[in-house]
């Protein structure tokens, strides 16, 4: 496993008195799809703004693609890193759907036969093809969040980040991107960060760090993590229904492990079944 | 109260005016405000105006836009009329019948300035203050300048001094008028057949050229173009500031002065928080997206010069070429 970003020792603080980020240590390895969770306030947002050079770390390094993060090679790591952030409001620069998957790669000086090619294959991924000469505010919160990230996706960085990047849309829309996630992981070469409350989610990733205060609590497989009530409930966030069934099952001594996937526990049930 | 203001005056619509390139556009429509003032005759009037009638006819744009986006400079146009009445002072005088004109007119302002005064005092209620404040003025303004320029010679002031209308003032009035009402027509036309976001574009490509001066031409045409982005957006948000006020009690709609103050002030210092904060996180998303000030990017959008639009810019210039040959 290559690392493909490296951070040690990172301090940051908005105001010099609380530390927003505090001694954060965390290595992401390369096509590895890492979630990350965490309450309100625990510094989720600073962490991606600092990986991308938008806020100057107090103390420490990250290093992203071999590159330590600088003045000289933020513009570099900036191009390997596709964002998508929280308010789907403020990120929306263009002037239509068109225009605003264009910025980045107006940026990249992509040319414009190759632009036209990306945005319609990324329009139709997060189902947008409808409304490609619409301008902003014409468009729903979940419709701007699926632009922003086909913008961010057109760009073919090797790392994104969604920073709650489907926190408004609906369920369907959901599952929609995390299959795209999904797909784009598989056949390529993509390493994706994403922060997230859903727990559906989390449940399909590589792996889960837990931030709290500004830094990781823990970090695991979403097996390891997700069946841990208290965690969870520090997180301000559920288990997930196959987690909270098993313990109900395991009560009634039907199966004896408590199990995240539900093909996991589907699989127990019937190995139940047979026993009888 | 803010739905009223429509954003952007583009008008969907095909024709072959949407169609030309909008370089072209920009610039004869430019060209236009300023060859229109070498015409000084009626023919060449005429030609101006026949030539703006052809293309808006043609423009597939309805008259009565045309009509709106004239409207509201009226009352300029009525000034712009009086006040060369006044000062235009040269040729031949009319006939007099300055005495009754004289006494109609003053009348006329006497009766609209009263009536303004008692609206502003015995109405408390009074929106429109500032628009009222304006007229008042210059309506102040024009009576002093008639009663200088009277006043002078008292032997000639009094109630019924003789105003003397001059026949060049009354022409010269027509064509002030007529050159207004053309030029708005050409601009509006621009605006209503161009889409913001291509009229930026000629604006970026048409000024390119003082790049070689340094001048920040893309940063100023993306500038232009998020700000036009997020005018919606901000008059959605100042609706939402506004019915959170009004929520909490705030009265809008009534008042005198100092609470009309106090009420604009707790609009705009909310408006003020949020268009910064929102601009922060904008120029956050722009840089996160490898946005680098000054560097060159690829575009999007392209221009495409047609065959017409060759045809429109001739168009031009024989009308120029007509205007120098047949003005006096
Ligand atoms: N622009 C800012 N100025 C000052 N303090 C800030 C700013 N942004 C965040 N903070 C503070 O930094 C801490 C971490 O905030 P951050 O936005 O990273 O949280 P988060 O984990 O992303 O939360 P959420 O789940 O709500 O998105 C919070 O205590 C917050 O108050
Ligand atoms: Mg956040």
């Amino acid at each position: 496993m290559v690392p493909i970003v490296e951070i040690s020792e990172l301090y940051f603080s908005y105001d010099n008195k609380n530390l927003a980020i505090n001694n954060l240590n965390l290595t992401i390895y390369e096509k590895e799809w890492v979630c990350i969770l965490g309450h309100n306030g625990s510094g989720k947002s600073t962490l991606a703004k600092l990986l991308i050079g938008l806020l100057e770390p107090l103390k420490g390094a990250i290093k992203v693609n071999g590159k330590i993060l600088s003045q000289d090679t933020v513009y570099d790591i900036r191009r390997e890193t596709g964002i998508v952030f929280q308010n789907p409001d403020n990120q929306f620069v263009g002037s239509t759907v068109a225009d605003d998957i264009a910025f980045g790669m107006e940026n990249q000086q992509i040319s414009r036969e190759e632009m036209k090619e990306r945005i319609d294959k990324y329009i139709r991924k997060v189902r947008m093809e409808a409304y490609l000469q619409h301008e902003p505010h014409l468009l729903s919160g979940g419709q701007k969040q699926r632009v922003a990230i086909a913008g961010a996706l057109a760009m073919n960085t090797k790392i994104l980040i969604f920073d709650e990047a489907t926190s408004m849309l609906d369920p369907q829309g959901r599952e929609d991107i995390n299959t795209l996630i999904q797909e784009l992981k598989n056949d390529g070469d993509k390493t994706i960060i994403s922060i997230t409350h859903d727990i559906n989610e989390a449940m399909l990733a590589d792996r889960v760090i837990v931030m709290k205060d500004g830094t990781v609590m823990t970090a695991g497989s979403p097996a390891e993590i997700l069946k841990d009530e208290a965690l969870m409930n520090d997180c301000g966030l559920d288990v997930p229904l196959t987690v909270k069934l098993s313990q109900e099952l395991k009560k009634y001594n039907i199966i004896d492990d408590i199990y995240v996937k539900q093909e996991d526990l589907v699989n127990s049930l019937w190995e139940y079944n047979l026993k009888k | 109260m803010l739905d009223n203001i429509k954003l952007g005056q583009y008008l969907h619509g095909d024709s072959w005016y949407y169609r030309l390139d909008p370089r072209g556009k920009l610039v004869m429509s430019t060209f236009f405000i300023v060859i229109i003032f070498m015409a000084n005759n009626w023919i060449t009037y005429l030609a101006a105006t026949l030539f703006t009638l052809l293309i808006v006819l043609t423009s597939g744009v309805p008259l009565k836009y045309f009509y709106r986006s004239i409207k509201p400079i009226v009352v300029l146009i009525f000034f712009t009329f009086f006040l060369n009445l006044f000062f235009y002072r040269t040729g031949t005088p009319l006939p007099p019948l300055n005495i009754i004109i004289n006494k109609i007119i003053v009348i006329i302002y006497g009766v609209f300035v009263a009536l303004l005064i008692t609206f502003r005092f015995t109405k408390v209620i009074d929106r429109y203050i500032i628009p009222k404040i304006f007229k008042i003025t210059t309506l102040v303004f024009i009576l002093i300048n008639i009663l200088l320029s009277y006043g002078l010679n008292y032997t000639e002031f009094s109630w019924s001094f003789h105003w003397i209308i001059y026949k060049n003032a009354l022409i010269n009035g027509g064509y002030i008028i007529l050159r207004l009402i053309l030029i708005i027509s050409m601009s509006s036309l621009l605006t209503f057949t161009t889409k913001p976001t291509d009229l930026t574009l000629a604006i970026e490509h048409v000024l390119s050229p003082l790049k070689i001066f340094k001048f920040p031409v893309s940063e100023l045409a993306l500038m232009i173009s998020i700000s036009l982005r997020f005018i919606p957006t901000l008059l959605e948000e100042t609706q939402k500031v506004l019915k959170a006020q009004t929520s909490r009690g705030a009265d809008f709609t009534e008042g005198n002065i100092k609470d009309k103050v106090i009420q604009i002030i707790s609009l705009l210092v909310p408006m003020f928080i949020i268009s910064f904060k929102r601009a922060e996180e904008l120029a956050n998303a722009m840089e996160a997206r490898g946005y680098i000030p000054g560097r060159k990017r690829t575009s999007l959008r392209e221009l495409r010069w047609r065959f017409t639009d060759n045809i429109y810019v001739l168009s031009f210039i024989l009308l120029t070429a007509f205007f120098i040959y047949f003005r006096s």
